[in-house]
């Protein structure tokens, strides 16, 4: 699906952005749009250099960034595991495959005011959000990973004389990976929204806390800045998430494609 | 003078009142098998022809042991010691080939689990991908390939590891008539070259002659050996000539016509 580059595509796509600013800060000038709920393009470029220069930016992003990746990290180890050993167990997954599912079912971000209370204002509180969202992403894909892989496959493993290690290692875990690496966008996507969110309920350090503090003074350009950070840096590693896939494609993708035809 | 040889050896298997049936949803269990004897010989072409949905892919499920006999029994020609490695593969009706390696890789699949050491597998692999015409594909996934590149590497794949009895359930069925033309030349020209005993199993009868030393037919299921027949046609074989003879033709009407008979009655 990857058009190819063109000059007059991307000439056309920056000159929308340019239009749309500059109808932004106008229509703000002429107050044809209340610059108190909106600002203006130019002052929010400020309010984040101001930010920059302050070295207040990169700390807080710093914050914000950590907390995601530790969670992510964490919640990808975790839904890994246990993907497996209920996909490998079959007791275990009888017994506990419902409350997996209730737990899923559970709206977890109306828990985290509850996740704060327990663990406090700081980084931990954030990366345990992060981890109850990043986890059932990543369960549920290695589970499905591990039963559904082509029984075929397997039984050809078997014929040849595979040990339990050697499907292990060739059959099971590779093809867990091709589910993995397909859900990986919308574990890294959960993963900023679930710390962002945490900042927003208590936090003392993050973006969200930044965001958070502005809006408590009615101030949309520190809000707008915030937001504006936000997305860049979601682009940005959206950008490194979609090389790391391209990497993988060249398998993953068709046997994505195969599975959901069948 | 091969095939001298090769008739004068011990048989590769033999199946002895081979019965098999699957549990259904209604009360009687649905028989798939029933009293199935028949004999191998070691290094022998033989197909098991039989109609569509008569138990020849669980009779093959069988001999691969990756299902077992309700009674009966099945006896291997070769050391039973080492019959779990390398002693038996497979090439399937379906896409056998691991998505997530290469050409290369999947080939050398068997070679790991013999335990082969990592200089050796490269050189084998690489005779095999030149054998099967796929040199310079090595290093391509089996989802960049054609449906009959992948067939050739899945042949290669069950071929690497010198098993002594291969077994093919209708491996060239989803082809088209050329590319299946092609392969099954490469499968007797690799066969003519090595000491494998191949088993055959297909409900295309022109392919079973076209292809095999001997010919089983089957009944429908619950399948038995309802005949056996030495194949008249002499190897070394060139298959494009094979389908201008006479005889050809003749064993291939002879045995549509067996396969066919009877199969309005309602008991075998």
């Amino acid at each position: 699906m990857k058009l190819r580059f063109s000059w007059t595509v991307l000439f056309f796509q920056i000159g929308l952005i340019v239009l749309f600013l500059a109808v932004w800060e106008i229509a703000a000038r002429t107050k044809a749009l209340d610059p108190f709920y909106v600002s203006y393009p130019t002052r929010i470029a400020q309010h984040i250099a101001v930010w920059i220069s302050e070295g207040v930016l990169f700390k807080h992003l710093w914050v914000t960034l950590s907390e995601a990746a530790v969670g992510l990290i964490t919640g990808m180890l975790l839904g890994l595991a246990l993907g497996f050993l209920f996909a490998a167990s079959h007791r275990l997954d009888t017994v506990l495959q419902p409350f997996i599912s209730v737990l899923n079912a559970l709206p977890r971000i109306a828990f985290a005011p509850l996740i704060i209370l327990w663990f406090g204002l700081g980084f931990l509180s954030k990366v345990v959000i992060v981890v109850s969202l990043v986890f059932f992403v990543v369960f549920f894909n290695t589970y499905h990973g591990f039963k559904e892989v082509n029984p075929i496959l397997l039984k050809n493993a078997r014929v040849l004389g595979a040990g339990k290690s050697q499907i292990i290692w060739h059959i099971y875990l590779p093809a867990t990976m091709t589910w993995i690496f397909a859900s990986l966008r919308l574990s890294v996507g959960y993963a900023v929204i679930a710390a962002i969110v945490g900042e927003y309920i208590g936090a003392s350090a993050g973006i969200g806390f930044l965001i958070d503090n502005a809006q408590a003074m009615f101030d949309s350009t520190g809000v707008m800045a915030g937001l504006v950070v936000l997305t860049l840096t979601v682009a940005v590693i959206d950008f490194i998430v979609r090389r790391i896939e391209q990497y993988f494609a060249k398998w993953t993708f068709n046997e994505i494609q195969a599975r959901g035809a069948r | 003078m091969k095939e001298q040889e090769k008739r004068a050896n011990t048989p590769a298997l033999i199946i002895r009142n081979a019965q098999k049936s699957f549990p259904s949803k209604n009360e009687t269990p649905l028989d798939v098998l029933n009293d199935i004897t028949f004999e191998v010989k070691s290094g022998e072409f033989l197909a098991i022809l039989g109609p569509s949905g008569c138990g020849k892919s669980t009779l093959l499920n069988i001999l691969a042991r990756v299902e077992s006999l309700d009674s009966g029994t099945v006896e291997y020609g070769f050391d039973h010691g080492d019959t779990s490695t390398g002693r038996i593969a497979v090439a399937w009706q379906e896409e056998s080939l691991m998505p997530w390696k290469t050409v290369h890789r999947n080939i050398e699949f068997p070679l790991i689990l013999a335990d082969i050491p990592k200089r050796e597998r490269i050189k084998t692999v690489k005779k095999w991908i030149d054998a099967i015409g796929l040199n310079g594909f090595g290093d391509y996934y089996p989802s960049q390939l054609s449906q009959g590149m992948r067939r050739r590497a899945s042949l290669a794949a069950a071929l690497v590891s010198k098993p002594r009895l291969l077994l093919m359930d209708e491996p060239f069925s989803s082809l088209d008539p050329y590319m299946k033309l092609q392969i099954e030349k490469e499968v007797v020209r690799l066969w003519e070259s090595l000491d494998t005993t191949i088993i055959l199993v297909t409900h295309d009868v022109q392919e079973a002659v076209a292809l095999a030393d001997r010919i089983i037919v089957l009944t429908k299921r619950p399948a038995t050996v309802k005949n056996i027949r030495d194949n008249p046609l002499p190897h070394p074989r060139d298959l494009e000539a094979l389908y201008r003879k006479a005889e050809f033709h003749e064993t291939v009407r002879e045995l549509w016509l067996n396969l066919t008979e009877g199969n309005n009655e309602t008991t075998i």
